[in-house]
């Protein structure tokens, strides 16, 4: 199994400010991936590098085996990478459908077709009942459905998802969960940010640690459970 | 009632030119958040292009779009991938002053190669217009039914379209059923004789001979009614000349049944300049098929009416009154030659004089087939954006622009697309307006402002709001020419703006942003 993608010494400064610095690691494929770290680690920063929304000031972002820096976001998006956004952003004022269309017609030119992608996806999120509904109008729950909805529908070979599950309760963390779980199932490798810890243990197979911008600890979750430095990084050292 | 009608629809009909500037602007917002100050001119552009195509390939400026949209959308495509594309991101200042600047541009290369001289477009239907809801504002149906008639027959009088005897067909039915609403109206009766009449010199035969009869009624009843009226005896008396032109052997006895006639508008009137001039015309014609002494008397007959006609007709101002003196004892030979000349093209049609009424509203015809095509093309942008793939992408990007790009939406492309439609409709709206404005390089300005105030209206970057927005400007601007004054119409729609502006911020169809 060869890595999907590779993160050679990436590094992003805003500014003064290193809010990713020399970060590296690889990604096999079909694997789900956690990364993880404080708020402010640069986990969001470096899905941003990673999707080319903008380019990192220094190191490689390869997916594939083709290197990507400064690739538009749009030919990413064809080339099968996808993302979700902490901050959901659904087309407010287009149905449910209408936005999970939009996402399929990365793969093709048909409204037909695009429709009834969207449909099936909507059906794997279930939230194929509210497909007629205005997304501005979604509860946060379902808004996060139907952002995971629509990435599916650019038909992904790798997906980043961010925080998908911060403000949800438990039921509907699960639901995500389980959710995570039968996209891996469809041989589609993820990389997921989450600071919920016993959800993140669950679904990884290997987790990253991101601290102050800085790679900290990379592992699979027993690994990093036993990390001292990463206990420290999360509870403070007097722990 | 009439005028507020006529004025809110040439305001409709105006405000739909006013959306689809209206459209361009907001579409070029809603893709790229950049303001399009050099949206009238080019739309200044289109103008000018309809009038090229106008003056030296002799298209029509409504059939012109076929070639000035395709033009449009590379112009504008072509000024989005090379100058508005560089700042996307930039400070709105810079996008400001970069599109101004290209607005500066156009105008000024305009003004070089047609100089700042205004530029008309005439049609053949640029002044023309039609009536629509005469029912409204005419309620009455007999008099609506009289007017539909008079219209026929003056049409057909005209003599456009040669299609006379079709319309003064129609135009029977049309009194006849006047008639049946209100029997025995006098005009009327007396406009059905004549349309008669007029039918009958087109036909032949019995059916001829059987429209004269159903004149002669026409006509009977209408002196009845109105015993000694001038225009009638006229009519009738023509009708009878008419007759007999095709009589035959009977024709004298028809001439006298004119000549009758004319006697007695005569004891009615006895200066009737019409009367006068028929009642010779008459003669002459029947001194034609005469021949020696009886020709002779007919010809000085009819000279001697043309003398009174002569008399009765007013003098046109700075004209030398004729001497009628002088014209008198000519020897028949002359007489003769004189009256071929004033005689020899008589037309023996009669004079209607159908009351003119204003009825129904009027619309201007280019204004009307400009308010067609606008709505076409509305329609088919909105199947455009909702019904196909890419409609949904510029949608997409317009809603969130990185969002739908990381949904690999190529929003370069989309806003290429983008800038190209807006500066197509711009484009269309000019060749649309070019029959009835004055074309001129500077006109831009004045429509920049219009689509400004338009997209702000009904809310920046919603469609459904710049097509409101843009009826309810016409319709402002209008209604405030009509009832305040044409000077202040700007100001109806200024204050209108800034109202809406005051309480209701986002527009009437904006989303209020935080
Ligand atoms: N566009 C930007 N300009 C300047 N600074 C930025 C920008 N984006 C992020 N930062 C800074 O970079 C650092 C990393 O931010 P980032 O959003 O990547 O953190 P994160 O790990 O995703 O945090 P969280 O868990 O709260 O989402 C922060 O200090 C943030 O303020
Ligand atoms: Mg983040």
């Amino acid at each position: 199994m060869g890595a999907i993608l590779e993160i050679k010494h990436v590094s992003k400064f805003f500014g003064g400010l290193a809010a990713n610095s020399d970060v590296s690691f690889e990604l096999a494929e079909g694997m789900i991936m956690g990364l993880i770290g404080p708020n402010g680690a640069g986990k969001t920063t470096l899905f941003n590098c990673i999707t080319g929304y903008y380019p990192p000031s220094r190191g490689e972002v390869i997916f594939k085996g083709r290197k990507m820096n400064g690739l538009e976001p749009n030919k990413v998006c064809k080339l099968g990478m996808a993302r979700t956004w902490q901050k959901v952003r659904p087309l407010a004022k287009m149905s449910v459908l209408d936005n999970v269309m939009v996402g399929a017609l990365c793969r093709t030119n048909s409204l037909k077709v695009a429709r009834d992608i969207a449909l099936e996806q909507l059906k794997v999120v279930r939230l194929d009942r509210k497909a007629d509904f205005l997304a501005g109008g979604l509860p946060i729950g379902e808004r996060k459905k139907l952002e995971v909805a629509r990435v599916l529908a650019t038909r992904p070979q790798l997906l980043l998802l961010d925080e998908v599950m911060g403000g949800l309760n438990p039921a509907e963390s699960e639901e995500i969960i389980q959710l995570i779980l039968d996209i891996k199932k469809h041989g589609i490798t993820q990389m997921v940010i989450e600071h919920d810890m016993k959800a993140i243990m669950r679904i990884s197979d290997r987790i990253v640690v991101l601290n102050s911008g800085e790679k900290l600890a990379e592992g699979s979750p027993e690994e990093i459970v036993a990390n001292q430095a990463v206990v420290e990084a999360y509870l403070g050292s007097e722990h | 009632m009439a005028i507020f009608l006529q004025s809110l629809i040439s305001g409709v009909l105006i405000g739909g030119v006013y959306a689809l500037i209206g459209i361009g602007l907001t579409i070029i917002f809603g893709v790229m958040r950049v303001i399009n100050f050099a949206h009238g001119d080019l739309m200044m552009i289109g103008m000018y292009l309809t009038w090229n195509l106008f003056q030296y390939f002799h298209m029509d400026p409504f059939m012109s779009i076929v070639v000035g949209i395709p033009a449009m959308f590379l112009f504008g495509g072509l000024l989005q991938k090379v100058f508005i594309n560089r700042v996307l991101g930039a400070l709105p200042q810079n996008q400001i002053l970069l599109t101004i600047g290209l607005g500066l541009i156009m105008s000024n290369a305009v003004m070089l190669v047609y100089t700042s001289d205004y530029k008309i477009l005439t049609t053949r239907y640029s002044s023309d217009s039609f009536k629509v809801l005469q029912s409204v504002v005419n309620p009455d149906k007999y008099e609506r039914l009289y007017d539909k008639g008079n219209a026929l027959v003056a049409e057909a009088l005209a003599g456009k379209g040669g299609n006379a005897a079709e319309l003064l067909a129609k135009a029977d039915k049309k009194y006849e059923e006047a008639l049946k609403v209100k029997p025995g109206q006098f005009r009327a009766l007396a406009n059905w004789g004549a349309s008669l009449a007029s039918l009958a010199r087109l036909r032949q035969g019995e059916e001829a001979a059987a429209l004269y009869a159903r004149a002669d009624e026409k006509f009977a009843a209408a002196a009845a009614i109105e015993p000694g009226d001038i225009d009638i005896l006229c009519n009738w008396a023509i009708a009878y000349a008419s007759r007999a032109a095709t009589a035959g052997p009977g024709a004298d006895s028809l001439y006298e049944k004119a000549y009758e006639k004319f006697k007695e508008g005569e004891e009615a009137r006895p200066d009737s300049y019409d009367l006068f001039n028929a009642w010779g015309a008459t003669l002459y014609r029947q001194a034609l098929i005469k021949q020696g002494a009886e020709a002779d008397r007919l010809l000085a007959a009819a000279w001697e009416k043309y003398r009174v006609a002569l008399d009765a007709k007013p003098v046109e101002e700075g004209a030398e009154p004729v001497d009628t003196e002088a014209l008198a004892n000519k020897p028949p030979a002359e007489i003769r030659a004189a009256l071929d000349q004033v005689y020899g093209k008589f037309p023996f049609a009669p004079r209607l004089k159908p009351d003119k009424r204003d009825a129904g509203i009027s619309v201007s015809t280019p204004l009307a087939i400009s308010f067609v095509i606008t709505v076409a093309i509305t329609l088919l942008l909105y199947w455009f954006l909702m019904k196909t793939d890419t409609g949904q992408a510029i949608r997409a990007t317009a809603q969130d622009r990185e969002a739908a790009q990381l949904m690999g939406i190529n929003v370069k492309r989309m806003s290429i697309l983008a800038f190209g439609m807006g500066a197509s409709l711009a484009g269309t709206a000019g060749a649309l307006v070019s029959p009835t404005y004055y074309i001129f390089p500077q006109i831009g300005g004045t429509f920049t402002l219009k689509a400004f105030v338009i997209t702000v209206l009904g809310g920046m970057g919603s469609i459904l709001g710049a097509t409101v927005g843009g009826i309810i400007i016409g319709v402002a601007e209008s209604l405030g020419a009509v009832y305040i004054s044409a000077g202040w119409k700007d100001v109806v729609v200024y204050v209108l703006f800034l109202l809406v502006l005051l309480f209701k911020p986002s527009g009437l169809f904006g989303k209020s942003r935080v």
